[in-house]
């Protein structure tokens, strides 16, 4: 690649135009402070512009310098003509191999290639010489990031939101999509509790033939999301079972019955009594706990007086 | 549904079958050493499954012809057994099980005839009471329009006494069976459904009325007949919509020439949802208030269920008290709550089915 290394006034920068930025870091004290300490010890690279230069590598380094006060800086200048794909491969090299990039910047990475005119033949070759993922399938699910809302790409960065549930996201509107992801966030969800979540809102969505948008925002959701008796993980059970009503009743009403007969049949400690799997089966199941015969024992007279019990004989509909 | 390339089995390709087969189907065709050439044009299309149904392959069975039903532990299977004709259909039903039962499904016939007839003469000669269908892995009329199987297999029951086969089907195609020495040896059976779930789940087939006036013109040539109601679906006004079903059946046919009725609510291996998802976007049928079962298919909340087997009998029994209705893989528990006993009270659902099939077909 050819450069020529020349110092330039910084005001002839435009730091606005961000085609070229890779980087999600928007702080540059630390960096200000090292630049002060040490100077520019790796030149920041240009490509002259209409007016000026635009940024191929080095914005932060750029703005630290402007925060120092610095009128003039030494940088690599590429020649006009420079095909937009090497300037693309400098500006990812320039991150990704100095350090891991996390999955906005990879996402970011692909998007400027993209852009730049990189033929799919030749896309993850030069994937693998730049470091990024290399397989196309895997690929194509980053290059879905970008597309995401901005506040989305966030919750990817700060990983409130994994990659897997990203491109998941990615296929819904953005309002959903915006939507989920402050969920997610506020009520801090697992992914396996998040993909859940949007199962059971999306069936309950296509069983009533209503927008999901609309479910989100029913009134028994919302208070209980905004209810602020409730710590985090009770909203979120709370959520949970109130999906769970909607899409299953008749489901979770046979368990409530269950669960109210069970409770009359006040069962003494040691003693716990299960229903089939998901009422299938036949199999009720009691489970037994004693530390001695005279316990034991104790617990065979209760359940021989609970067998007249009338909520037992209920609770085996 | 059309076929738009058959494919033929080298190692049959000589067979005057094969001729014939061509001269009725009218499309393309290509001589294959492999299997692979198929499977390849499937796959590579975007929709696998509707792609296979529209290439066929004429083959031979290279396993058995004769098969048992695949029943599972904890419900309780009718003893059925399966005669292997060809895979897969060119109606799509959403709710079609085949759609991820063959990786991938091949529209495919089988061209070797002599083994299977082989097959059936062993069993013929046992002499013991069979119920046989071709409609299990494959619709039993569709190949009516490029074959004569019917022709060949319901005298071929029909010169013995101890089995019956049993023709399942959707569609409408009969006429081929008129004038067929049957002996009441063949049972013509409807896959019958509540009318709104044959307009928006069974794309291809032809309607419940249509249906009925096929199995009328087969009672009016001697068939016994039956019906199926598999898969049930439970939606909002379903049972009304069922109930309607079942009348309409008795104003069309005859309850004395019904051999059986069978109820089956809808259930499914959990590889089948996303496929009705992707194939049958506006379907809500997997949205039903489902549990794994004990055969890890997904089934209908039990209570559900045994609610709507009640109805329907409860209707059928009204109007047609003596015909045998039976439960298709369903518990003892399933049974006793919809009929008020188990099959082991009669004798166990062989048995049952085995009396049904010897009153009204003349069976040994």
């Amino acid at each position: 690649m050819d450069f020529s290394r020349q110092r330039l006034p910084i005001s002839s920068i435009d730091d606005q135009t961000q085609t070229y930025r890779i980087s999600t870091e928007e702080n540059c004290c630390d960096l200000a402070a090292s630049i002060k300490h040490l100077g520019l010890i790796h030149c920041p690279i240009l490509i002259p512009a209409r007016d000026g230069y635009e940024i191929v590598s080095g914005f932060r380094r750029i703005r630290a310098c402007r925060q120092l006060g610095w009128n003039d800086i030494d940088a690599r200048l590429l020649s006009p003509d420079t095909p937009a794909i090497e300037c693309a491969c400098l500006a990812i090299a320039e991150n990704s191999l100095q350090r891991p990039l996390n999955w906005l910047e990879t996402a970011r990475s692909f998007e400027l290639l993209d852009t730049s005119g990189i033929t799919s033949e030749s896309l993850s070759q030069t994937a693998s010489v730049l470091r990024l993922p290399d397989h196309p399938e895997m690929i194509k699910k980053i290059r879905r990031i970008t597309r995401l809302p901005e506040h989305v790409q966030k919750c990817v960065l700060n990983e409130t939101i994994s990659v897997a549930m990203a491109q998941e996201l990615a296929a819904r509107s953005e309002d959903e999509a915006v939507y989920f992801a402050r969920l997610f966030e506020d009520l801090k969800l697992s992914l396996n509790k998040q993909r859940e979540f949007i199962s059971l809102t999306d069936e309950i969505s296509r069983r009533e033939e209503i927008h999901v948008k609309d479910l989100l925002n029913a009134q028994r959701f919302q208070e209980i999301l905004h209810d602020d008796r409730l710590d985090r993980a009770q909203k979120a059970q709370q959520l949970r079972f109130y999906l769970k009503q909607r899409r299953f009743p008749n489901i979770t009403r046979t368990y409530e019955k269950f669960n109210e007969h069970l409770q009359r049949l006040e069962l003494t400690t040691g003693i716990e009594l299960s229903p089939p799997g998901n009422f299938e089966g036949r199999h009720y199941t009691f489970n037994l706990i004693f530390h001695d015969l005279f316990q034991l024992k104790k617990q065979i007279d209760f359940l021989n007086h609970l067998l007249s019990h009338p909520d037992l004989h209920a609770l085996m509909f | 549904m059309t076929i738009s390339r058959v494919y033929i089995d080298a190692s049959i390709a000589d067979s005057p079958r094969v001729e014939s087969f061509l001269a009725r189907i009218h499309a393309p065709f290509q001589v294959v050493e492999d299997a692979r050439t198929i499977f390849e044009a499937i796959e590579a299309a975007d929709d696998p499954i509707e792609k296979a149904k529209h290439i066929l392959y004429l083959t031979h069975n290279r396993g058995a012809f004769i098969r048992d039903c695949p029943g599972t532990r904890n419900y309780t299977c009718c003893g059925y057994r399966i005669l292997h004709i060809g895979t897969f259909c060119i109606m799509d039903c959403s709710y079609c099980i085949l759609q991820s039962y063959f990786h991938p499904p091949v529209l495919q016939y089988f061209l070797n005839h002599e083994d299977m007839c082989a097959e059936l003469d062993a069993m013929f000669a046992e002499k013991q009471t069979v119920r046989i269908g071709t409609g299990e892995f494959t619709d039993s009329m569709i190949w009516e329009l490029w074959t004569d199987l019917s022709s060949s297999l319901v005298p071929r029951f029909a010169s013995q006494r101890s089995c019956i086969l049993e023709l399942k089907t959707k569609a409408t195609t009969v006429q081929p069976l008129q004038g067929l020495a049957h002996n009441r040896k063949t049972i013509m059976a409807w896959s019958v459904n509540a009318d709104a779930v044959i307009r928006n789940e069974e794309r291809n087939t032809s309607s419940l009325s249509a249906r009925l006036k096929a199995a009328a013109l087969c009672q009016s040539w001697g068939y016994p007949l039956a019906f199926h109601f598999d898969p049930m679906i439970i939606y909002e006004g379903c049972e009304r919509e069922y109930l309607q079903a079942a009348e309409q059946i008795f104003s069309a046919v005859d309850a004395g020439n019904v051999v059986w009725i069978s109820m089956g609510a809808f259930r499914f291996m959990p590889a089948l949802k996303p496929i009705i998802q992707k194939r049958f976007p506006a379907s809500k049928i997997v949205y039903g208030e489902f549990i794994p079962g004990l055969d890890a298919k997904m089934r209908y909340f039990k209570p559900l269920r045994i609610e709507l087997y009640r109805k329907l009998a409860s209707r059928i029994r009204e109007i047609a008290p003596n015909v045998r209705i039976y439960l298709c893989m369903e518990s003892d528990e399933v049974w006793e709550k919809t009929f008020g006993y188990k099959p082991a009270d009669l004798g166990g659902l062989p048995f049952m089915l085995d009396q049904s099939a010897r009153e009204h077909c003349g069976l040994e």
